[in-house]
């Protein structure tokens, strides 16, 4: 429940940000000039303010689509990642966003015409290049989505643009104004999965896997595209065979042939952001697990282990799958 | 630790004699009380930031304190229209002379207002829907600079408003205000002492360490290892003990630092990754 709200000065009369305010009529507001003054600054501490993460209400200025990490593709020719909103009502253990922010407040920015304007401007200028967005790289695309209205929103836009492909990845079941949209072949809702017994340990307040496949068999039987991304990988004594029964669980519920895509990729943390990670969890076995720095600077598995993991992932799904749905990620 | 900064005497002793603080000698410019079974102590400041501010480091410094340890600015305040003897938590706090802002973080929830404090380099008569003081904003930029945000906090209770002005603040009224809302102070404390507590603990995962540098010579490098493979042991093994003997014993029989970081690095290489 939130109950603080900073919001820039300039953005107080911003109807979507007033829309927002009022659905928290009890908490305590207070103006700021620039979200960057409570956002990120030093001396935070990400897991103390994970108890009680307040909301942030700002504008976006530039940079409102940018580049994304070629291991993310899914098939385009240019890629991009847009971020409506920087971090996440759920706390994955593993999650980069720790490693990257110092806040662990939630950051909503309400200027959506000028993310549209600038989508809608690639669009154009990629021509007959097949061009992918993502949203939920900084964040979870549908976890805040009844707050944010961000699928009433933004799905408009890639109706008109039906040559651009829009990827929302999610852990969430929020799913009611998905449902209730007419689905669209040029959206994918991708979700995360690790199996039941390392989700149990790592993804705090998400949504627990059986219910994650419920929003998916309800997505697809709506019509809906559905990607599948297992990544991270997780390593733990019985990996293996949790990700046989993760698979099989899933794809005894979904239609695999009307898949869209489905990735895999190691678990692997920029060298900075590990370090930044293991002060803030000490106790966590996650971050005592065998683990080696990569020639490229990542925190990843010690190769066997890393390999024989992925490996073995790879081969078991590929039974159920087509072999040009599958995108293996391999950055580490 | 908790650490308590006042401006004045009247508004400290009533946080002294409810928790019992005894005064510290020597302890330098400051006054400084502390009471060791609670982790807790006090430093008197004197009056204005510069004075908060030196009283925060002089604390600092003489606590060794780190950033696990909670710190709160209890003090009084003037305000438009508050009742006097109200408290109040702030959200957001100003050096009107310098004109920089600070948001202490807050993640507990209270049921004290919240306002806006404006910290001024001289007493003020002009008042206005913001708190003003002479000491929060001093003490706030000195603590962030090494504390954790989430562990500072700034407490004012009201002392003069628009209806009565600060000619009637005298020692008694302040101890007074002080001493009327020492249960609220202290839940504010209740909350901030087990976060601070935790943050300590998980500074203290590297059990051993201090023990098994003293009896060979370890290199920075080394030391810095040592900590990081202790603390990966000590998280991996929680509940699986490996074998009968302790593993400082195990240690005991390697002769340099490197065969100790060599075997405790083996025994992390045979650990199972049990995540839960
Ligand atoms: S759901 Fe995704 S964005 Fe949210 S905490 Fe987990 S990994 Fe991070």
């Amino acid at each position: 429940m939130i109950d603080q709200i900073y919001i820039e000065e300039a953005i107080v009369e911003h109807p979507r940000a007033r829309a927002i305010m009022q659905r928290y009529p009890g908490a305590v507001v207070t103006e700021c000039e620039r979200y960057t003054e409570i956002f990120n600054r030093k001396a935070q501490n990400f897991r103390l303010q994970k108890i009680n993460p307040a909301l942030i209400l700002a504008k976006k200025f530039g940079n409102h689509v940018l580049p994304s990490p070629a291991e993310y593709a899914i098939g385009g020719k240019q890629n991009y990642y847009f971020s409506h909103m920087l971090n996440c009502i759920y706390d994955c253990r593993y999650c980069f966003l720790q490693g990257m922010y110092r806040s662990a407040h939630y950051v909503i920015f309400v200027n959506y015409d000028d993310f549209i304007e600038a989508i809608i401007e690639k669009i154009k200028a990629a021509g007959d290049d097949s061009i992918h967005f993502f949203s939920g790289y900084d964040c979870d695309s549908l976890a805040l989505d009844p707050v944010t209205d961000f699928v009433k929103e933004f799905l408009p836009v890639f109706r008109q643009y039906p040559q651009a492909l829009l990827e929302l990845r999610t852990k969430s079941t929020q799913i009611r104004s998905l449902l209730a949209a007419e689905p669209m072949p040029n959206c994918i809702v991708a979700y995360s999965f690790t199996p039941e017994e390392i989700a149990g340990a790592l993804e705090h307040k998400a949504p627990p896997v059986g219910k994650r496949i419920t929003a998916l068999r309800q997505l697809q039987a709506r019509g809906w595209q559905i990607g599948l991304r297992f990544d991270p990988l997780i390593y733990q004594e019985g990996a293996q065979s949790q990700y046989e029964a993760l698979f099989a669980q899933i794809f005894e519920q979904i239609d695999a042939q009307m898949l869209h895509s489905v990735s895999i990729g190691s678990f692997r943390l920029p060298k900075s952001f590990y370090q930044s990670l293991s002060r803030l969890y000490p106790e966590e076995v996650l971050f005592a697990s065998p683990l080696d720095e990569t020639s490229k600077g990542m925190i990843t598995y010690r190769e066997t282990l890393r390999d024989e993991l992925w490996s073995f992932c790879k081969n078991a799904l590929l039974p159920y799958i087509p072999e040009d749905k599958f995108f293996p990620c391999e950055s580490a | 630790m908790l650490h308590i900064i006042c401006a004045l005497k009247p508004e400290a002793q009533p946080l002294i004699d409810y928790y019992r603080l005894q005064l510290q000698p020597k302890a330098g410019a400051f006054q400084i009380y502390h009471r060791p079974e609670t982790d807790s102590a006090l430093t008197i400041s004197g009056m204005g930031k510069s004075a908060a501010g030196a009283a925060v480091n002089a604390t600092r410094d003489y606590f060794n304190s780190g950033k696990s340890d909670a710190w709160i600015n209890v003090g009084t305040a003037g305000h438009a229209s508050l009742p006097i003897g109200q408290a109040v938590i702030t959200k957001k706090i100003t050096d009107a002379g310098a004109g920089q802002t600070w948001f202490p973080s807050r993640v507990f929830t209270t049921a004290l207002p919240v306002h806006e404090l404006l910290t001024l380099d001289k007493p003020g008569r002009e008042y206005r829907t913001e708190l003003f003081d002479m000491e929060g904003a001093g003490f706030f930029q000195a603590v962030t600079k090494f504390a954790t945000l989430e562990l500072v906090q700034v407490i004012k209770i009201i002392s003069d408003n628009a209806s009565q002005s600060m000619d009637e603040i005298n020692p008694d009224l302040l101890s007074r205000l002080i001493t009327k809302n020492l249960p609220v102070i202290d839940e504010v404390i209740q909350q901030l002492l087990p976060l601070s507590k935790k943050q300590q603990q998980l500074e203290r995962l590297a059990e051993g360490f201090d023990r098994i540098v003293q009896s060979r010579h370890f290199t920075a490098s080394q030391r810095h290892q040592l900590k990081t493979l202790l603390r990966k042991w000590n998280v991996l093994y929680r509940r699986e003990p490996l074998g009968q003997a302790p593993l400082e014993k195990r240690l005991a029989r390697q002769n340099s630092a490197t065969q100790v970081l060599e075997h405790l690095r083996d025994e992390l290489d045979k650990a199972p990754v049990n995540l839960r």
